[in-house]
């Protein structure tokens, strides 16, 4: 019985060893104490021994306090993003994504939230869910231990703005038209990368006859809108430099004429035809 | 007569072009509810998050009454008249297999397809289990290689996101 009673007690401490070793996410910003109406970026690291290469992560913070301005992905060792960092209640953003290739080491970068301050006092940043699963073929996930940040936003500080980011170079984008496997329907999908400045968001807009539709924000993959024949594709980075791709759904492009030539010809038969026809039956 | 002779093409010309405002709209169904008559507004979008899943319209989809067991769903336009019956109060969700009338078949076959770990969901154990095999190609990956090009690629994975449940 004692003996079950000890291995029972190493099994927890050996477990919480392991848990210690496993990946941790842990916060940093630039500057620690700033006044109210400032702009900050909160970055958010991953520290892994072992390879891992999806995370879900929910991060806390005070909303009356700060308000969240978005994600800034320059630097970020993720490639591929669920969605863009999301606020999913008021002070709950969350972070899905993944990489390419295995992550393990220290201090990846995984993106840096941007907040305003809004008014004096302590602010708190909590991780109250990471999961990280690690690169083995399996999805094994891992819970990352909850992890904390603090800042202070007092009158007396500086008012700290963001500087402008400087980027000469466009964005990189990919964008292809996908066939579906299960219900052969045709999407849009797409890669933006912007190694320096970070990409901020796409856009696509599209005609469906002679005239472009309103510019719709969009993430990867987006569905095609129904009779689109011509898309422009748009990413702008973090600097607001943009790049462009157009893309052209032939199928719809060749339905398009068909349908244009058969107005003709009905409009032929109509006008040219039918009078032909009446005369005879006249003539009878 | 002339003027019969004048009035038929007129009469055949409008034919043709009136003749898509008497097409009517196919009812979306699941076993959760029916749509009546939807008019899927332009500009639709997909939306999805790690609760639910947007598949198509946005803004005003109907202009009848749709109902369930669970609710009733009434709205239109101005020439549409006013409701008689009650507003009934949910008192549960939908079925997490009703969406965007996609029959359940066709929606179970897409889950099968990206549900690499059969737990019945596309979530991040699959785009783990995706990732774990990224870049690789040959017979050992066919099962992760959605689109059948060979190699788990961005493409692969894309098409992971867009059949994503969470």
């Amino acid at each position: 019985m004692k003996k079950l009673f000890y291995a029972i007690i190493s099994l927890f401490l050996f477990s919480g060893l392991v848990s210690a070793a496993g990946p941790a996410i842990y916060f940093k910003t630039d500057v620690s104490n700033l006044a109210p109406s400032s702009e900050f970026e909160l970055s958010i690291f991953l520290n892994s021994k072992e390879e891992v290469n999806v995370f879900n992560l929910e991060i806390n913070y005070p909303p009356d306090t700060l308000k969240f301005l978005g994600g800034n992905n320059s630097g970020s060792i993720v490639d591929v993003w669920q969605k863009p960092p999301t606020v999913l209640l008021d002070g709950e953003v969350s972070l899905i994504g993944g990489t390419l290739k295995p992550f393990h080491g220290e201090n990846g970068l995984i993106v840096k939230l941007k907040f305003q301050t809004l008014k004096t006092g302590e602010v708190f940043f909590t991780l109250t869910n990471g999961k990280i699963y690690l690169a083995n073929g399996l999805g094994t996930v891992i819970k990352a231990p909850e992890s904390f940040y603090s800042i202070n936003v007092t009158s007396e500080a500086p008012v700290v703005t963001l500087s402008p980011i400087l980027d000469s170079t466009p964005p990189m984008l990919n964008a292809e038209i996908v066939t579906t496997p299960i219900e052969a329907g045709k999407i849009l999908v797409f890669n933006s990368e912007d190694k320096e400045s970070g990409t901020d968001y796409s856009t696509m807009r599209f005609k469906r006859w002679f005239s472009w539709s309103d510019s719709q924000q969009i993430i990867n993959p987006a569905p095609l809108p129904a009779h689109a024949w011509q898309l422009e594709i748009k990413t702008v980075n973090n600097a607001g430099l943009e790049t462009n791709e157009t893309l052209y759904l032939w199928e719809e492009i060749l339905k398009k004429i068909g349908l244009l030539l058969l107005v003709l010809l009905g409009m032929i038969l109509i006008f040219r035809v039918a009078p032909m026809g009446y005369n005879k039956y006249k003539r009878k | 007569m002339k003027l019969a002779k004048k009035i038929t093409p007129l009469i055949l010309l409008l034919s043709i072009f009136f003749l898509p405002f008497f097409v009517r709209a196919t009812d979306f169904t699941s076993p959760g509810f029916i749509i009546r008559d939807p008019v899927i507004k332009l500009g639709a979008g997909f939306s999805t998050s790690s609760g639910f899943q947007l598949w198509s319209s946005i803004g005003q989809e109907v202009i009848g009454i749709s109902s369930g067991t669970t609710f009733i769903l009434q709205s239109g336009f101005l020439y549409f008249p006013l409701p008689t019956t009650t507003t009934a109060q949910p008192v549960n969700l939908p079925p997490p297999s009703a969406g965007g009338g996609l029959p359940p078949s066709l929606l179970k076959k897409i889950v099968l397809s990206s549900d690499f770990n059969n737990d019945g969901h596309v979530d991040l154990i699959d785009l783990s289990i995706i990732l774990y095999f990224y870049g690789q190609n040959g017979r050992k990956i066919a099962r992760y290689d959605l689109n059948g090009d060979g190699t788990v690629n961005f493409i692969d994975v894309s098409i992971l996101f867009y059949y994503w449940t969470g």
